[in-house]
């Protein structure tokens, strides 16, 4: 492992540990021998043991035993009586001599020991910090996240509340111009333009449940009610809803008879197809054909697939039609329909795609989804 | 008109929306009373004995949950409620709890009439359980269990026929899965209705000149069904 230890240990091969120990003894002993006349044994001894010392804890317990022999046979050789020769003449000397290597070993040894144990505890101390940072920086972006979702929530209420405050004078004018509109209007100029207010009213009140729905997907706050279903029931309720939009086009189902049961949210799969039948009604134009399937795909997944004759999406648009609000030139915009069938979607852990329509034109929306078997 | 002397209670605190309402169901010829709250609601409700109900959701003080509760220990009067579309829960906690049908905002008023007509009829003309009565394209001699459609009899398994006829002793009103599988299969059966679904769609072939496009018995999506004699 690579440390980074700001200490003054050499970061050297063992070779030149030992070099340099023997470079700081010989420069000292020459010191020494210099300043003999002035110094007696014990401050000869006494230097180097704390060279030895030093010695350990720079460069480690290998040199600093072979820094205790050194400095043993260098104190006997220059300090010890008769000078310049191994042979020691008193037993006090000898002593001393062992009483030297002893120490100087021992405290070599030991200091070496002790700077090993720092650099433990220093090492070990920058894990715990970088483990430290590692948890401030997560616990940031976890707080980060759940600062998200909390905005997320927040927007939701607060659209909620819009929601509601449009609505509520939405459903004044809806029920008002319906009134007007039940008697026979006067002009034709009335009729027509009674006929705009009641459409639009229609219209922002869509709006305004997709942005709802949008909402509530984005900030996590749609939990799926997922049962046992059938993909006919699925189709059939969209097929229901979407009657009035299908007026004049000649929709085609098939269902796999090899489907068993899904276990998904029905209500929300069933949004999904609704949008598709939405935008297939819209832009394949009147007596256009549309074909809704539902069969297998691989593994467990269930595939979806709504299509149509109109003009199509070219190839280099279709991931971008996903987005919110996404416009294709001029274009009239998806709006968020296809938005919200893509958040359901990947809520129920599918995808959802763009392929060519009917006969290689107009546009084919597929998604797959987990059947739910195993879940 | 028929119901030209209906008396139609509206409970809703939108000072506006009961101002539509009331101009509204009056020019259809109904008369309207309006209450801002629950329990004013009730209390209209107590000293007027309308012969309907129509009573938002959201509501300070006694909701309109409470207020179908409490108008259902008094009297069978026909509820519709007001609600927001994809509140489904508290859609069918209002059926479950008395309400007889929804409408969701913003709604057209001819829509609301007609659901209110449809509410009337069931209730101007009680059938006996054992006498044969006629409703709209439905005959049925409940002794003889003998069902006929425009005329032309049709052959029902003793399931089929007592679905019948719960839907036309409840016609018009949204029947819940819950309500009708407890009511025909007992309530153990209340949590299948995917079961209900095929059964429906049995009884649907026999009955329905386009069973594709049903006319009599019409799907509530993920809440239950209604049934229209016509």
């Amino acid at each position: 492992m690579p440390y980074n230890v700001s200490t003054m240990t050499w970061n050297a091969r063992p070779a030149y540990r030992y070099v340099m120990a023997t470079a700081a003894l010989t420069m000292l002993v020459a010191l020494l021998e210099k300043l003999r006349p002035a110094l007696n044994q014990t401050t000869n001894a006494l230097a180097l043991v704390l060279a030895v010392i030093l010695i350990a804890v720079t460069a480690g317990r290998g040199p600093a035993l072979y820094a205790s022999i050194l400095a043993g046979l260098s104190f006997n050789y220059f300090f010890i009586g008769p000078f310049y020769s191994l042979r020691i003449s008193r037993p006090e000397d000898l002593v001393a001599f062992l009483v030297f290597v002893a120490t100087a070993t021992l405290v070599g040894q030991m200091s070496s020991r002790l700077e090993k144990r720092v650099i433990q505890t220093e090492v070990q101390q920058e894990q715990l910090e970088r483990v430290r940072v590692d948890y401030q920086r997560a616990s940031a972006e976890a707080a980060e996240a759940g600062e998200l979702r909390r905005s997320e929530r927040l927007k939701t209420a607060l659209l909620d509340a819009i929601a509601h405050d449009l609505r509520t004078p939405l459903t004044s004018i809806k029920a008002a111009i319906s009134t007007i509109r039940q008697k026979p209007v006067p002009g034709e100029v009335e009729q027509e333009l009674y006929e705009v207010i009641e459409q639009e009213a229609d219209r922002l009140n869509h709006f305004i449940q997709g942005m709802m729905d949008l909402a509530q997907l984005e900030a996590g706050q749609v939990t799926l009610e997922s049962r046992e279903v059938s993909a006919e029931a699925i189709v059939e309720d969209a097929m229901l809803r979407a009657e009035p939009l299908l007026a004049g086009h000649h929709v085609a189902i098939t269902v796999s008879p090899d489907l068993a049961a899904l276990s998904v949210d029905p209500r929300l799969i069933s949004q999904v197809i609704y949008s598709l039948l939405e935008n297939a009604a819209k832009y394949s134009g009147s007596g256009g054909k549309i074909e809704v399937s539902v069969e297998r795909g691989a593994e467990d997944l269930v595939r979806f697939s709504v299509a149509d004759e109109g003009p199509g999406i070219a190839p280099e648009l279709r991931s971008q039609v996903f987005q919110k609000f996404f416009r294709a030139g001029g274009q009239a915009g998806f709006g968020v329909g296809l938005a919200i069938a893509h958040g359901i979607v990947h809520a129920h852990r599918g995808k959802i795609w763009i392929e060519d329509g009917l006969r290689g034109r107009g546009t084919s929306v597929k998604f797959e989804i987990p059947s739910g078997e195993q879940a | 008109m028929s119901e030209a002397l209906k008396k139609i209670l509206v409970v809703d605190d939108e000072a506006q929306i009961t101002r539509v309402l009331r101009r509204g169901l009056e020019s259809a010829g109904f008369q309207v009373r309006i209450a801002s709250d629950g329990r004013s609601g009730l209390e209209s409700f107590r000293a007027w004995l309308p012969d309907l109900v129509i009573t938002d959701l959201s509501m300070p003080g006694l909701d309109g949950l409470g207020l179908c509760e409490r108008i259902r220990q008094l009297s069978e009067v026909p509820i519709l409620v007001l609600s927001v579309r994809e509140d489904e829960t508290t859609k069918v906690k209002a059926l479950d709890l008395g309400a007889d049908d929804y409408v969701a905002k913003p709604f057209g008023m001819a829509e609301l009439t007609a659901r209110i007509r449809a509410l009337l009829r069931r209730t101007s003309a009680p059938p006996q359980k054992d006498d044969p009565y006629e409703a709209g394209d439905f005959r049925i001699d409940p002794q003889q269990r003998i069902v006929e459609v425009c005329g032309r009899p049709v052959h029902l398994t003793p399931k089929e026929f007592e679905l019948i006829q719960f839907f036309l002793l409840n016609r018009g009103k949204v029947l819940t899965h819950r309500v009708i599988l407890s009511a025909i299969w007992g309530s153990g059966s209340a949590e299948q209705p995917e079961y209900l679904r095929v059964f429906v769609g049995n009884l649907r072939k026999k009955l329905e000149p386009n069973p594709a496009a049903p006319k009599y018995i019409k799907t509530e999506p993920w809440i239950g069904y209604r049934f229209d004699p016509q």
